[in-house]
């Protein structure tokens, strides 16, 4: 939704200001989920299957009910029946039905005066289950003789005769293969895999829910979106949508994964039984075992080049698992995974799998990174076989305005090239490697999202701003919220606070999601601030007797907007505002929509390791990332989603797996042993922002939160390749599988 | 007539047509003209996609006009960093008023 095409001067746009929620953060002021308390409140906590799939035979709570200070008790009885697709999908997650279906699935659920008394209620709830034969690997869970989750889960799209794990099928491409390839001086056709990741987001899941018998409540939760939340808690505890108000938390890391649910309703249905507020809070193991990590991922990639250096022809078979549910984020998968290239001949076919592990959640740009890690793979080994230079090589097939996409339509305004050329003007790229180190390029891309969004502004009567908006602030956007309200108003960044309205105080918003609310919810800013000012200038042209056409707004004031509207002093917000009651009421400003002209975001990162030949640890040596921005609002906060991205992919490639035994269970819920890189383990991240305005936002803004842990896979398997001479394919590159390379090489 | 460009997964719904020409000036009248004139591809449809006019994905926005001349795709449905579920794109809404008002044994 193009408004008047994107604004080029700017007063407070592109400026760092201070972050108007730092100093509660750093002084523990700031509130997050566990921070919240009522009177009366309860605590729960959540019996848990110890089996990867099991009928759940028998469930007795007796013991537990008779243990003094235990106030409820519910299990899946306590919930509706009825429900159908992704309600019945989350309801099962939550509370299992008549199957544990994953390691850590939830059971039972016990409120009491204590979370000590609630836990050894646990303890006391008796669950007799018959152990099933259970899959976690994604290529297993499609063998024929693989467990089946569930009979019928498969959609429209799945071909005859394959698995009942298989539930969605995809395929999309265009022009001839065969002619493609034949094209082509060299074709290499390799296999990869990688493994479930989890966001890492330090804060656990917490909420303080209050429902009473009359279907009426709210919810206190730290999420990434309180309507979502609403929504998805409604529909699963049979409320009406409106009687439920949800109000977030400040918010410790999501990354994708606080897009959905998984203990809120569980909250609800304790406090309807009790009578009570129930806080329940996760611990780590919890959030490790039973909230919704990423896919992990089986691929096959084929591609040709010419000696030249043009892609003749790709095609990629990606198969991936999603938990117990459908919903592995492969259709994504397909349509990026060759999306930074001008490729005439492509074809991408793609499995969503059911597997024995929990529902995965949103991460991150998700589905995008595995498959980026199997092509910028097979790209680099090309330019390696033919001699070619990387970022050469991709400015020679890189995408620009007009080329159509491998998935179909043609690209708008897009800034690949100039990441590239970015990329290969900044130091990093010539500095000279020692032993043992070794240097990897990849490029990425994130399409972005819109998505519902409501806005409100309200003028102060001392000419401050107050802007309420929808969207969680995950990662500085209060900042980035207040300098285009300052810009569009023509005030100080200080005269304007933003705040976070909760589900009863403004219309819909979808999360912080799609990396979009810096572009929504900010569009949605400027609009409501000049619907602001059209009514500040109305008030003066009613107070000079003119014409409101005849009236501009320019920095902080409304002026006559030329000589023939006559001579008038301007009249800053200030002075309109200590009047509005008399001349008026109150001035405002809403702004509702859903915004179609989100920009893509591409991204190259350029990273050098050094390779331990002896223990097979791979360190970080320097790191660089360019990536679009359109237009940087906080160019501090932009540089850190890059920065973000890239450790969060550092973290995915080296060390952080799901790992489960043969028993089905998870072997690493801790942070001990799912291994996070953490500050120590790095280089300061070099950025550079490259800015293509986005023809689709007023100032130019395209979303900056996902690009960033697209290349970071590939661009690290490239370095290590590079490093010790072998192609790695599995992820993680950890040290042991890195040194059985190296030995296998020698 | 404006052609829509199909994703291959669809083309067996629609006797192998990488294109199909629908009337229409809305992206919300395209969708209902393609159930309407091709009813193979209702499954996939109901079961929700995404459309591309002129470059610019469109995930939900029915009123979006569309000339005769508009590059128009389907796509697979887009969860652009969100949860499964929510009908973020086309198809039914499966926030349904039945599933809200379902029965709670024991509330």
């Amino acid at each position: 939704m193009a408004l008047d095409g994107p604004k080029q001067d700017f007063k407070y746009i592109g400026t760092r200001p201070e972050r108007p929620d730092g100093w509660d953060k750093v002084t523990g002021k700031a509130r997050f989920g566990a921070d919240f308390s009522m009177p009366g409140m309860l605590h729960g906590a959540i019996l848990r299957s110890p089996h990867a799939h099991a009928k759940i035979l028998k469930i007795d709570a007796t013991k537990a009910l008779a243990l003094k200070g235990v106030k409820a008790v519910v299990t899946r009885a306590d919930f509706p029946e009825g429900l159908e697709g992704e309600d019945w999908n989350i309801q099962e997650n939550v509370m299992a039905g008549e199957k544990a279906l994953y390691d850590g699935h939830a059971v039972a659920a016990v409120a009491a005066t204590s979370q000590l008394i609630a836990r050894d209620a646990l303890k006391l709830i008796e669950v007799e289950y018959e152990v099933l034969p259970h899959v976690t690997d994604v290529d297993k869970a499609m063998a024929e003789d693989a467990p089946v989750i569930r009979e019928g889960a498969a959609d429209y799209s799945v071909p005859e005769g394959m698995h009942p794990n298989v539930v969605r099928y995809m395929e999309s491409g265009r022009g001839d293969l065969e002619k493609g390839f034949a094209e082509a001086d060299l074709v290499i056709e390799e296999s990869f895999t990688t493994e479930a990741a989890h966001q890492g987001y330090i804060e656990p899941h917490a909420c303080v829910a209050n429902l009473g018998a009359d279907g009426k409540g709210d919810l206190w939760c730290c999420t990434q979106g309180h309507w979502f939340v609403r929504q998805m808690c409604t529909a699963v505890l049979g409320l009406e949508a409106t009687q439920l108000r949800v109000t977030p938390s400040e918010i410790g890391g999501g990354f994708g994964g606080k897009t959905t649910v998984f203990i809120d309703p569980v909250a609800l249905a304790l406090s309807r039984k009790a009578g009570r507020p129930v806080k329940l809070v996760m611990s780590r193991s919890e959030v490790l075992r039973a909230t919704g990590p990423t896919a992990s991922a089986s691929m096959d990639i084929k591609m040709g080049m010419t000696k030249e250096g043009k892609i003749t022809a790709a095609s990629g078979t990606f198969r991936m698992q999603g938990g117990a549910f459908p919903g592995a984020p492969v259709d994504v998968t397909t349509m990026l995974a060759f999306a930074n290239y001008d490729i005439e001949h492509v074809h991408h076919a793609g499995y969503d799998v059911m597997t024995n592990r929990p529902k995965q959640a949103a991460y991150r740009a998700p589905g995008a990174p595995m498959g980026a890690f199997a092509t910028e793979s097979v790209l680099d080994e090309l330019c390696r076989g033919l001699g070619l230079d990387p970022i050469e090589t991709r400015l020679k097939n890189a995408v620009k305005e007009g080329t159509p996409a491998t998935f179909g339509p043609k690209f708008p305004p897009v800034g690949l090239i100039e990441t590239l050329e970015e990329a290969r003007a900044h130091p990093n790229y010539s500095v000279k490697l020692g032993p043992n180190q070794g240097r990897g390029v990849a490029s990425g891309y994130w399409m972005n999202w819109g998505g519902e969004t409501s806005a409100s502004v309200a003028i102060g009567d001392d000419g401050s701003v107050q802007v309420s908006i929808g969207t969680v602030d995950i990662g500085g956007s209060r900042a980035s919220m207040a300098l285009m309200a300052a810009e569009a108003f023509g005030i100080p960044y200080e005269n304007v606070r933003v705040s976070i309205a909760d589900t009863g105080s403004l219309g819909i918003n979808e999360p912080t999601h799609g990396s979009r609310a810096t572009f929504a919810s900010g569009l949605a800013i400027i609009e409501a601030s000049r619907e602001a000012t059209r009514k500040l200038c109305q008030r003066a042209a009613d107070k000079w007797g003119i014409d409101a056409d005849a009236v501009t707004w320019e920095d902080g004031c409304a002026k006559p907007s030329g000589p023939n509207a006559g001579e008038f002093d301007p009249l800053t917000i200030a002075e309109i505002a200590a009047e509005m009651g008399s001349t008026g009421g109150p001035i405002s400003g809403h702004h509702e929509s859903t915004p179609d002209g989100f920009g893509g975001s591409f991204g190259t990162h350029v990273v050098d390791v050094e390779v331990d030949p002896e223990t097979g640890r791979t360190t970080i040596l320097r790191y660089l990332v360019v990536q679009d921005a359109g237009k940087a609002i906080h160019p501090a906060y932009v540089e850190g989603q890059f920065q973000g991205g890239a450790v969060q992919g550092i973290g995915w490639t080296l060390n952080e797996e799901y790992i489960y035994g043969e028993d089905g269970r998870l072997q690493n819920p801790i942070f001990l042993d799912y291994r996070v890189p953490v500050a120590s383990d790095l280089p300061m991240i070099d950025t550079v922002i490259v800015e293509v305005p986005n023809p689709g936002h007023p100032y130019g803004v395209r979303g900056v939160g996902e690009t960033g842990i697209t290349p970071p896979l590939p661009a690290i398997a490239n370095a290590v390749r590079d490093a010790i001479g072998v192609r790695m394919k599995k992820l993680p590159l950890t040290p042991p599988r890195v040194l059985a390379a190296i030995k296998a090489r020698d | 007539m404006v052609q829509v460009h199909l994703w291959s997964g669809l083309r067996p719904l629609v006797d192998g047509q990488e294109v199909v020409e629908v009337e229409g000036k809305t992206v919300g009248q395209l969708l209902d003209n393609l159930v309407k004139d091709h009813p193979g591809l209702k499954p996939a449809i109901d079961k929700g996609v995404s459309i591309s006019v002129d470059g610019q994905i469109i995930p939900k926005s029915r009123g979006v006009k569309v000339k005769d001349s508009s590059e128009v795709f389907l796509l697979q449905r887009l969860f652009a960093g969100y949860a499964l579920g929510r009908p973020s794109a086309w198809g039914p809404v499966r926030w349904s008023v039945q599933s809200s008002r379902a029965r709670c044994p024991n509330a």
